[in-house]
């Protein structure tokens, strides 16, 4: 970066100069004529093409350009950070209006609307609502652009094939969109050791292009500022404050958001290879606040999770809890499939054991089946449970488990909710606001031995069932339990039924704004093909219910029919980013 | 066939057109009625095939049974694609550094690979293969993993006796690969992990 | 009862015969097609030393070298066809499918019981004709049961429900059709030559001599009946109905285990019986030059060399097919059919009138 360029950059931008044709002369007819946009947009023409574009609905020429489809490349510009300019990569020509020239050099005489030297930064040029004429990929631009790849280039290491970034790595889409094959540095290229930053991230240290998303997000969404740059030219690199490592809640994003390989999750480190994963758009179960992810998975196996974008949720952000909860979808404690009396059964057969035997109990009488669902299961889920219940059981007996919850937390742009059960508003809109209250009854009624059957659906991981309950469930002659791993739950069962993670289901979670967000599946349940869902519908035709077996997206189908607050919606008008519950929808008007 | 004939049927360029010097491919000749009795060529083709009854064989007699004799025992040249091996670095660890590209490359994805951090004693380069598996039944020997190997790592040998008894036994490992390649005595890799200008896996001096 | 048991003898003499010596037609075949291609054939399986039989047995090889190398390369493959998984494909005309192979295998032994083999021999004071049955209607018996192995073909085509079956079995109905137009014709000319449609007289006729074989009375349609057993046979160069670089397999596609096996043991005998046919027919039957003075030298045990004099001849002919397969490319369906219906049919014709010309005089 250099501080030529900089200054030339902070140059005021026009300077009253008097028109060519003396004072009181008419306007000089400019050599390019834009079109003239409508009101409130701008004329934008980007290689000879004309765009009319609203000029406030964009940052800089850079969101501008890219989201018209140009692809400028860029390094250092991320949309959730202020934008900084370093990397340089995001040059573009803006041409002179007036003279229909590239701006070679400050003319004040000739060109008084903008004076632009040279290609400049598209990330710190702001849109012109007086019309624009850039050019995006010409020859001379496409040029500036190598060259900045080859400066990036000469300190890096090219160590792809052992680096974790490698087939996502910005670094290698520029350099094969923009740079040239061959390296013409003879010299030796500096060397720096990797350096541990803190408990889980690792910096390889010459990967590293200075770009500074890294410390810009420490210093604008966390608010913690553990990351800086060091020394000056070819040997700066980031590094921490000694006694100061980078540990907060946040700090996996700066991997995410690296554009190189260099700042690495020791956690996830070599666990996968870029290029085979699967990247499914679901929500993070983690806390209520129901942060947009992308599951990213390898077969049957999630590999890790990142953010997407939901400016409304989470921005571009995912807290550390969150992302490293994940380990429990393969771990070796899962519930694969049935059990009946601690032996293996197919999970449709256990499934429809367990239907049999609460339908017997539900003969008896509505108090001798008792029922608990939890707020990690979907929307979908906990109204096939509620039919159960009331309809085929003819039961009022159900309550809510519920996960403890943990410190919240606040950054500057980002929160984690104290609440862990990512579908309490869910729980609430189905089951009703008075379900929160309802378990307790239902564990006094087990205690006292009235229950003959309980049917308690889980699915939920980390999941420490309380004394009273487990005591509770002592008394209950048949208990059926269907969650994710073995525990204290499952070993008072009689019958175990396979829970499913959530990255395992085709649903819909309330957050903590009353944001529903649907949840897709990224991997094949893992419990023999049956998720939650079809578990509980196969309970519920064997319990009597003449119920067809759906997916989840025809449950959430009929669910609209029925309830008010999701008239008109399906997963396909919630879309990626969801619908807060009970907002106008004009999406949904024009959705389907 | 005449050019005349040719143009009045108005198809295939007349006589008269070609330039000077070209004259136009021959077609079926027309057959004598000896030729059309075949029974001529038929004896000259079961004379000719005749004799090569008592020519010498082409075939090489790849019996393994004796190794001794070059005869017997055949080694194919230079460039055979037959067995994998995995090579070694100077310290006998394996070169790999499971970067998964010859998986990548692999046109049949026989190659399971699982990489992890080295262990702190091998101070050369921080991951290596933990698990490192070629289906040799899906593998179709194409070659397009050694092509794709940026450390000369794994290497095709020109073993060809590629017979198991199961199933299992034809799914290799880490170490029998690498064993392969210490049979044959041809374990160790050129390629150094430092090669200057050359991409490929540069090593770092270990932080730990 | 006698009479049966005696007439066993030259059952088992034909039939053992055939059915012991085609499995090894397959390794000369096999052996032939390497050697004019300069290989070396099938040389692994023997008796004993490494990949010997004894050594499946044993477990160990006996000897070091290999003895009767690739010898009982048949033998191995007969074990392998016969413990095959019998599999008839779902989508088959199951009583049709499994029907066809016993068609295929089944008229050219037939054929056989009509071909003399051998002199009349007088064992134990019991004279035995070395001949099945000596049918007053020779020739047209063998004519009636060549034609029935189009059936187990067409059978086996159609059963299959494969579209390659399908088309393989068709051609061979078509192709043996045509030919045997054109054989029949021959044969007109071959009964008109000897005057009697038994072969038994045919083989007798051919007693005098080297120059009373059929070969020189009627060498045009000696030249015309061989090339139509080619057909019949469906070798190459007539072998459409297989044809493997179009038809996959043809008729045979969708089989395996012991149902191929006798498509495939069928190939060979009809290859024997038209080799069996061919001799009594044109090349003097089971007489050789030299005969009679032998017989008078050493009496009946002549009936051996004359055994061993057809055996001979029939081989010789087997040979000859498979040289011919290994030599000549495929002809074209069109080509086929223009050869059967406008070459050999009119030549045959001519020759008929030819010989019907010549033999006038007799039959006054």
């Amino acid at each position: 970066m250099s501080d030529e360029k900089k200054s030339e950059e902070k140059k005021p931008a026009a300077p009253p100069a008097p028109p060519p044709g003396g004072p009181g002369g008419p306007p000089p007819e400019p050599a390019i004529k834009l079109p003239k946009a409508p009101d409130g947009l701008m004329t934008l023409r980007v290689d000879g093409k004309d765009h009319f574009i609203d000029p406030k609905k964009y940052r800089n020429l850079l969101d501008a350009l890219n989201d018209l489809g140009y692809g400028v490349p860029h390094f250092c510009y991320h949309p959730g950070l202020e934008p900084d300019g370093n990397c340089r990569m995001c040059y573009v020509n803006v041409i002179d209006v007036r003279s229909g020239k590239p701006i070679v050099g400050p003319n004040l005489a000739t060109q008084p609307w903008s004076m632009y030297p040279k290609p400049i930064i598209s990330c710190r040029t702001s849109l012109d609502p007086r019309g624009m004429v850039v050019e995006a990929n010409s020859p001379p631009v496409l040029e500036a652009r190598k060259w900045v790849m080859e400066f990036q280039l000469i300190n890096h290491p090219l160590d792809c094939p052992v680096c974790d970034k490698a087939g996502e790595c910005m670094l290698q889409d520029n350099s094969f969109k923009h740079g040239q094959a061959d390296s013409r540095f003879h010299e030796h290229k500096n060397e720096k050791a990797p350096k541990e930053l803190g408990p889980t991230i690792k910096l390889w240290t010459d990967r590293c292009i200075t770009c500074t998303r890294c410390t810009r997000f420490l210093d604008e969404v966390a608010g913690t500022s553990e990351l800086y740059v060091i020394n000056r030219g070819d040997r700066s690199e980031i590094d921490i404050a000694p006694g100061h490592p980078l540990d907060n809640e946040l700090m996996g994003n700066v991997v995410d958001i690296c554009p190189v390989g260099c700042l690495i999750d020791k956690d996830l480190m070599y666990t996968y290879r870029a290029w085979y994963l699967q990247k499914t758009d679901s929500v993070c179960p983690a806390c209520s606040r129901g942060c947009n992810i992308q599951v990213n998975a390898q077969k049957e196996y999630v590999r890790r999770l990142t953010p997407r974008e939901n400016r409304d949720v989470n921005n571009f952000w995912m807290c550390e809890r969150g992302r490293k909860d994940f380990r429990y979808i393969n771990a070796d404690e899962r519930i694969l499939q049935g059990r009946v009396n601690n032996e293996a059964y197919p999970v449709i057969a256990a499934a429809e054991e367990a239907g049999r035997l609460l339908a017997a109990a539900a003969q008896q009488g509505p108090h001798s089946v008792a029922g608990f669902c939890s707020a990690w299961l979907t929307l979908e889920e906990l109204h096939t449970f509620k039919q159960l219940f009331e309809e085929t059981l003819r039961s009022k007996q159900y309550g809510l488990l519920e996960q403890a919850g943990w410190e919240a937390k606040e950054f500057p742009k980002f929160k984690i909710d104290a609440d862990r059960n990512p579908n309490r508003a869910g729980a609430k809109l189905v089951l009703g606001a008075g379900i929160e209250g309802a378990a307790a009854g239902v564990i006094e009624q087990m205690a006292q031995g009235r229950v003959k059957v309980a049917y308690v659906v889980a699915s939920m991981p980390h999941f420490e069932p309380s004394g009273e309950l487990l005591q509770a469930l002592e008394k209950v002659e048949t208990v059926i339990v269907q969650d994710l791993s073995r525990g204290p739950l499952s070993a008072k069962a009689k019958i175990v039924l396979p829970g499913a993670s959530f990255a395992e289901k085709d649903g819909v979670f309330i957050n903590s704004d009353g944001r529903m967000q649907v949840l897709r599946r990224a991997v094949d349940p893992l419990g023999q093909g049956n998720d939650d869902l079809a578990v509980l519908q196969r309970v519920a035709r064997a319990a009597g219910s003449e119920q067809k077996m759906l997916s989840g997206r025809e449950v959430f189908r009929r669910m609209a029919e029925s309830y008010p607050e999701l008239k008109g919606l399906n997963h396909k008008v919630l879309g990626r980013k969801g619908q807060v519950l009970g907002a106008p929808q004009p999406e949904a008007a024009d959705g389907d | 066939m005449s050019a005349a004939h040719d143009e009045g049927h108005g198809h295939g360029p007349a006589a008269a057109e070609l330039p000077p010097g070209v004259k136009l491919a021959p077609g079926d000749p027309e057959q004598t009625w000896v030729e059309k009795l075949y029974l001529p060529e038929v004896a000259r083709g079961l004379n000719n095939t005749f004799k090569h009854i008592f020519r010498k064989k082409f075939t090489i007699d790849y019996d393994q049974t004796d190794r001794d004799n070059p005869a017997k025992f055949h080694r194919p040249r230079e460039g055979y694609r037959g067995e994998h091996y995995l090579k070694k670095d100077e310290d006998g660890h394996v070169k790999c550094v499971a970067c998964f590209m010859c998986a990548a490359a692999c046109p049949a994805e026989c190659i399971h690979i699982e990489a992890e951090a080295t262990p702190t004693d091998w101070n050369n380069r921080e991951r290596y293969p933990r698990r490192f598996e070629i289906d040799m039944l899906r593998c179709i020997y194409c070659g397009m993993c050694e092509e794709a190997c940026p450390v000369d790592a794994i290497a095709l040998s020109t073993t060809y006796n590629l017979v198991a008894d199961t199933r299992e036994a034809k799914v290799y490992d880490r170490d029998k690969l690498m064993k392969t390649g210490e049979d044959l005595g041809i374990s160790l890799s050129k390629h150094k992990y430092r090669p200057d200008g050359v991409p490929g896996a540069v090593p770092h001096k270990k932080a730990h | 009862m006698a009479d049966y048991l005696w007439k066993l003898l030259p059952i088992l003499l034909v039939f053992g015969g055939v059915l012991g010596i085609v499995p090894f037609l397959v390794f000369l075949e096999r052996k032939i097609c390497a050697y004019i291609q300069d290989r070396v054939g099938p040389n692994r399986v023997g008796l004993l030393g490494p990949d010997g039989f004894l050594e499946a047995v044993v477990g160990v090889p006996i000897t070091k070298k290999r003895i009767l190398g690739g010898f009982f390369q048949p033998l191995a493959d007969a074990i392998k066809l016969i413990t095959k998984e019998d599999f008839i494909p779902s989508h088959a005309e199951k009583f049709l499918f499994t029907m066809a192979p016993f068609f295929a295998l089944l008229p050219p032994f037939l054929a056989f019981i009509v071909i003399p083999v051998g002199p009349d021999v007088t064992l134990f004071g019991q004279s035995v004709m070395l001949q099945v049955a000596d049918l007053n209607v020779g020739v047209l018996w063998i004519l009636a049961v060549a034609s029935l192995s189009a059936y187990g073909v067409a059978m086996g085509g159609w059963a299959s429900n494969s579209k390659y079956s399908l088309l393989g079995g068709i051609r061979a109905t078509a192709q043996m059709i045509s030919y045997e137009v054109a054989m029949g014709i021959v044969l007109l000319s071959v009964l008109m030559h000897y005057d009697s449609v038994s072969l038994r007289d045919m083989v007798g006729v051919q007693s005098a001599g080297l120059g009373s074989w059929g070969l020189w009375h009627q060498p045009v349609a000696f030249i015309l009946f061989v090339i139509c057993a080619f057909a019949e046979n469906n070798r190459l160069p007539f072998d459409l109905p297989e044809c493997e670089a179009e038809l996959v397999g043809g008729y045979h596609t969708e089989y395996n285990s012991m149902k191929f096996g006798m498509f495939f043991q069928g190939e060979y005998i009809a290859m024997l019986g038209m080799g069996a046919l061919t001799t009594a027919l044109f090349l003097g039957g089971w007489h050789f030059p030299g005969y009679a003075w032998l017989k008078e030298t050493i009496g009946a045990w002549v009936t051996v060399f004359a055994l061993a004099a057809f055996a001979a001849k029939v081989m010789a002919f087997v040979l000859f097919q498979m040289w011919v397969r290994w030599t000549l490319p495929r002809f074209r369906y069109d080509q086929l059919m223009n050869l059967g219906w406008k070459g050999m049919i009119p030549i045959a014709l001519l020759n008929l009138i030819v010989t019907a010309w010549i033999n006038l005089p007799k039959g006054t």
